[in-house]
């Protein structure tokens, strides 16, 4: 299945091979700057390559979204641990 | 209705133009104690010491050395320890405290940043800080072993540190008092003045502020406020760091109604460390009747929707009250909730209660409702074994 | 009287919002499942999600309400879950420092039942080889005032903890005179109750102590995983349950299940045994792969999947009694939820996250040596001493800040685990070490093929999915986090 990084990138790719990798172990090599192949190295029952490919190609645009989301809402998840573990006095029996 | 302000009529000229008094019939009270009372003549027979005296028969007003106040018999309620102001330009009373109520409040302004669509108390924008100096001074008369009092508005905090400096001064006096501040808490988000008001250390204070959905829009549609949900919330946080005791209060009607399954989830979820939640049902006073189709909905109509959200608050502990409901309108998962709240002088029952073996129990109606609307499902609870 | 605005004039124009951190995951095939850093979750079909992200969901939308109420985005209206989200993120954390430290002590590995799976006992007269002594005893409770924890609950485990009571006496007087006075501190005993009589419960009674026992079903299920001489072990639990409500109050008596094979069919009848003897709830627990479970291969009988079922059924089984009236609850499921449902959480080791090795739980074995938890030392009867702290001898800061312990706690946090760190189920999981290593030989563990991670996501789709589909299954599972 080829890959093009300028895509998804080689992290996005990798973290895809290993959520998925109760399903299949796939190798990840490098064709050129821009392309990149994961070759199915082994394939549990009940899937094959089509059905395979259909999946990843949904995991790597999570994946993508997932990344996308992390940073636009990174500086405030800064902020809001910073308020989290900043002051020192605090409301008691919280919920 | 009790009438808490009124006309009086005298003889004498009067040697003050406002004065505050303590309401006593203790015909040997020392004399050294009379100088802020006023004698109450419950018979026909005039005091011979009191310099001040209070009288329901019209008889009394002759010439006397002694200052006589006639009263209309609506003020026949008068009691001893309760606390009137007399104004002489005007000649009017208003009686400010009184020890057969269980709930005194005090209002200390009418001035309100809020406009709330069923204000009982509708804003003005006028001066009356004098209110205020008659809180301060209303302290000295209260007995020292009041249970509870109130202050309210339009809104409190409107004085800065003049309301900081009035607290400060219940807490000295009347320490163990609770002392309920209803504001809708804005002014609290300030840190430094949350932290004036934490450091008078008042073990007995409680603020109640309104918290209406967990919709901005909504919550500020009704107080017609913009910005004002967030603020209140604020200010509710900035309380609780400091540790201050919190009620969140709830005025059920037609545009609170739907969104307060979500509002009690949101308060279990974000505000769990509140103190109390008070669901109130509607009054049809002030801005109400103004809005009354707006507002009005048969609290019939609305019964499920007040059960799941006090099963919500229940479940996460946080102390919960149902006030001005009729008892007949709430469901029987309600019932531990519930509080007989409205105010003495404000209880009426309709005849349909007459034959009600739960009166006793039941808050009944404001007169207003009386008035101008109640539920079209007011059904007097028969004998327990007929119930079932 | 001034005029009123109307609601329409309180929108803003602008209806922009910036979203704040979450995470998703596919709920089903029409559906997403999104979660925050607080544990909020919201469900939403996959259109709506797609309007969502690129910032084209509308105000008008009821899920827009349910979203801004769990502070999945701040708006021009309302930015106040930049204040709330911190405190709650806080409380979470703090709850987790304020956990009863459980200080097990195994004060005898001798037992007088013989049942299969059990990991650690002996058969054995042995006294001087497999019973605590004093000195060790002693040691280890000066350990157990040095933990920071204010609430400290000593847990007497075996083995059969009765057949060496003397040494459970002696803790508990010795315990009681050195105990700080800040402290406060609880006993249960961790018993099969064969061997409970009038004189053991007159001293649980004087020092208030709880019975924590087993009953895994029926007679016949039960028997047959408790073997003892008489083949009577159900008929002695029953009796001293009795005896021991008796003694202490309906409530100091705990049971727990233990499932096995022969349960998994049979988890309504297991349920009706628990109803019959009158407990409030039970706790439909998964088998540990631990120790002897593992090498009697009854582990490898027993699939997750057909846990699950036994799970799911249970489950069902309970709300339905609850809705013809019998109040009853399941505490996995507990835990759980009140970590779906609030900023608290239990002190539930398995799913405490950082784990709660050494800080929650540490045990104090009978020869003397200190693991990290039940399972670690169940995992040292096997012959694998990854888990061990240390031992009485040695210095309260060498055990419990040691780099060993510390490097596990800090590699297996989920926050940084693989995987982990992107589940949307995290907030609600835990890192288990121990069982990691049990089941993987790797202590972080490879979270797609694991099955504590299987397990656990399956059991969380599987409550919200019943919050979800029923207001009054929503209704209960928020009554059981009370």
């Amino acid at each position: 299945m080829v890959i093009d990084l300028s895509v998804y990138s080689k992290e996005v790719v990798v973290s895809v091979l290993h959520r998925l990798s109760y399903i299949f172990t796939g190798k990840l090599v490098s064709k050129d700057k821009q392309i990149a192949e994961i070759e199915f190295v082994k394939i549990e029952n009940g899937y094959d390559k089509e059905n395979l490919e259909e999946l990843i190609v949904k995991e790597l645009n999570d994946q993508i979204l997932r990344e996308r989301i992390s940073q636009e809402t990174e500086s405030v998840r800064n902020l809001i641990l910073a308020h989290a573990f900043s002051r020192t006095n605090f409301i008691k029996d919280n919920g | 209705m009790l009438k808490l302000s009124g006309n009086f009529e005298h003889f004498n000229e009067l040697d003050f133009s406002r004065k505050m008094f303590k309401v006593t019939s203790n015909y040997h009270l020392p004399k050294v104690l009379h100088q802020d009372c006023i004698f109450l003549n419950k018979g026909n027979d005039l005091h011979p010491n009191f310099d001040f005296q209070l009288t329901f028969n019209k008889k009394n007003l002759k010439q006397s050395n002694k200052n006589i106040i006639f009263l209309e018999t609506d003020f026949k309620y008068l009691s001893d320890d309760d606390v009137l102001v007399l104004d002489s330009k005007t000649k009017r009373t208003r009686v400010l405290y009184r020890t057969n109520s269980p709930n005194n409040y005090i209002l200390l302004t009418e001035r309100c940043n809020h406009y709330c669509l069923m204000c009982s108390q509708p804003p003005k924008n006028i001066d009356d800080s004098f209110l205020i100096n008659e809180a301060m001074e209303l302290i000295d008369y209260l007995p020292r072993n009041l249970s509870n009092f109130g202050l309210t508005g339009g809104e409190p905090t409107l004085y800065g540190d003049q309301l900081i400096t009035l607290v400060n001064k219940f807490k000295v006096f009347l320490p163990d008092t609770q002392l309920d501040i209803l504001t809708n808490g804005r002014a609290f988000l300030n840190q430094n003045y949350s932290l004036a008001l934490a450091k008078i250390k008042h073990r007995k204070l409680r603020i109640a502020v309104p918290v209406y959905s967990s919709n901005p829009i909504t919550h500020d549609y009704v107080v017609q406020s913009e910005g004002a949900f967030d603020e209140t919330i604020k200010g509710i946080l900035e309380l609780k760091k400091l540790n201050i005791n919190v009620e969140i209060r709830v005025v059920l009607h037609s545009v609170t109604i739907p969104d307060l399954v979500s509002l009690a989830k949101y308060i279990v979820r974000n505000l769990r460390f509140v103190d109390h939640v008070a669901l109130m049902g509607l009054e049809i006073t002030g801005f109400t009747r103004a809005n009354f189709d707006l507002l009005w909905i048969d609290p019939w109509d609305y019964k499920d929707i007040l059960s799941e959200a006090v099963s919500i608050l229940n479940d996460y502990n946080v102390p919960t009250s149902v006030y001005n409901n009729q008892l007949c309108l709430i469901n029987e998962d309600t019932k531990s909730n519930y509080q007989k709240s409205i105010s003495d002088w404000k209880n009426e029952y309709i005849d349909e209660c007459k034959k009600c073996t739960k009166i006793l129990e039941c808050g009944g109606f404001f007169s207003s409702a009386v008035q101008h609307g109640y539920s079209n499902h007011i059904k007097a609870f028969k004998n327990e074994a007929n119930q079932i | 009287m001034a005029k009123f605005l109307n609601k329409e004039e309180f929108y803003k124009d602008n209806q922009k919002y910036s979203l704040l951190p979450f995470k998703f995951s596919d709920f089903d095939k029409d559906t997403k499942i999104l979660s925050n850093m607080i544990g909020e979750f919201q469900l939403l079909p996959n259109s709506t999600f797609e309007d969502f992200v690129n910032n084209n969901l509308t105000n008008d939308n009821s899920l827009y309400s349910d979203l801004r109420d769990k502070h999945f985005f701040t708006d021009t209206n309302t930015s106040v879950a930049l204040d709330l989200l911190p405190i709650k993120i806080r409380t979470k954390y703090q709850m987790l420092s304020n956990f009863t430290a459980l200080h097990i002590f195994v004060v005898s590995l001798r037992c007088e039942h013989s049942c299969p799976y059990c990991q650690v006992s002996r058969q054995s007269q042995d006294k001087n080889t497999f019973d605590m002594d004093e000195d060790k005893a002693e040691k280890a409770l000066n350990l157990v005032f040095q933990s920071p924890s204010e609430n400290i609950k000593i847990e007497f485990q075996g083995g059969e903890p009765l057949l060496n009571f003397e040494i459970v006496k002696f803790i508990v007087l010795k315990a009681i005179e050195i105990k700080p006075n800040e402290k406060n501190l609880s006993f249960v005993i961790a018993t099969n109750l064969a061997l409970i009589n009038n004189e053991i419960l007159e001293f649980c009674s004087k020092y208030n102590i709880l019975i924590s026992t087993s009953l895994d079903g029926p007679k016949d299920i039960h028997n047959k995983n408790r073997p003892r001489k008489g083949n009577n072990s159900y008929e002695k639990t029953i009796e001293g349950i009795n005896l021991s409500r008796a003694y202490l109050g309906f409530d100091s008596v705990s049971a727990l299940m233990t499932t096995t094979y022969d349960s998994l069919p049979r988890v309504e009848e297991i349920i009706d045994e628990y109803i019959k003897n009158k407990f409030s709830g039970i706790f439909l627990r998964p088998l540990s792969p631990h120790g002897f479970a593992i090498k009697t291969k009854s582990y490898s009988k027993y699939r997750f999947n057909e846990w699950l079922d036994f799970y799911k059924k249970g489950l069902d089984y309970i709300i339905n009694l609850n809705k013809n009236g019998i109040e009853f609850f399941e505490h996995f499921s507990q835990v759980i939820l009140k970590k779906m449902l609030t900023s608290d959480s239990d002190g539930y080791v398995d799913l405490m996250n950082p784990s709660g090795l050494g800080i929650a739980v540490a045990v104090y074995n009978y020869d003397g040596k200190i693991y990290a938890s039940d399972e670690g030392r169940m995992l040292a009867e096997t012959g694998d001493d990854y888990f061990c702290l240390g031992s009485v001898e040695d210095e309260y800061s060498d055990i419990f800040t040691s780099e060993k312990l510390l490097n596990v706690l800090d590699t297996t946090f989920t926050k940084s685990a693989p995987l982990c760190a992107d589940c949307v189920y995290e907030e609600y999981c835990g890192a288990d070490p121990v069982f990691h290593y049990a089941t993987q030989k790797d202590i972080v563990g490879h979270k797609p093929t694991s099955e504590f991670c299987n397990r656990n996501i399956e059991v969380f789709k599987y409550l919200i999915k019943l919050m979800n589909e029923s207001k009054y299954v929503e209704n209960l599972f928020r009554s059981w986090v009370r």
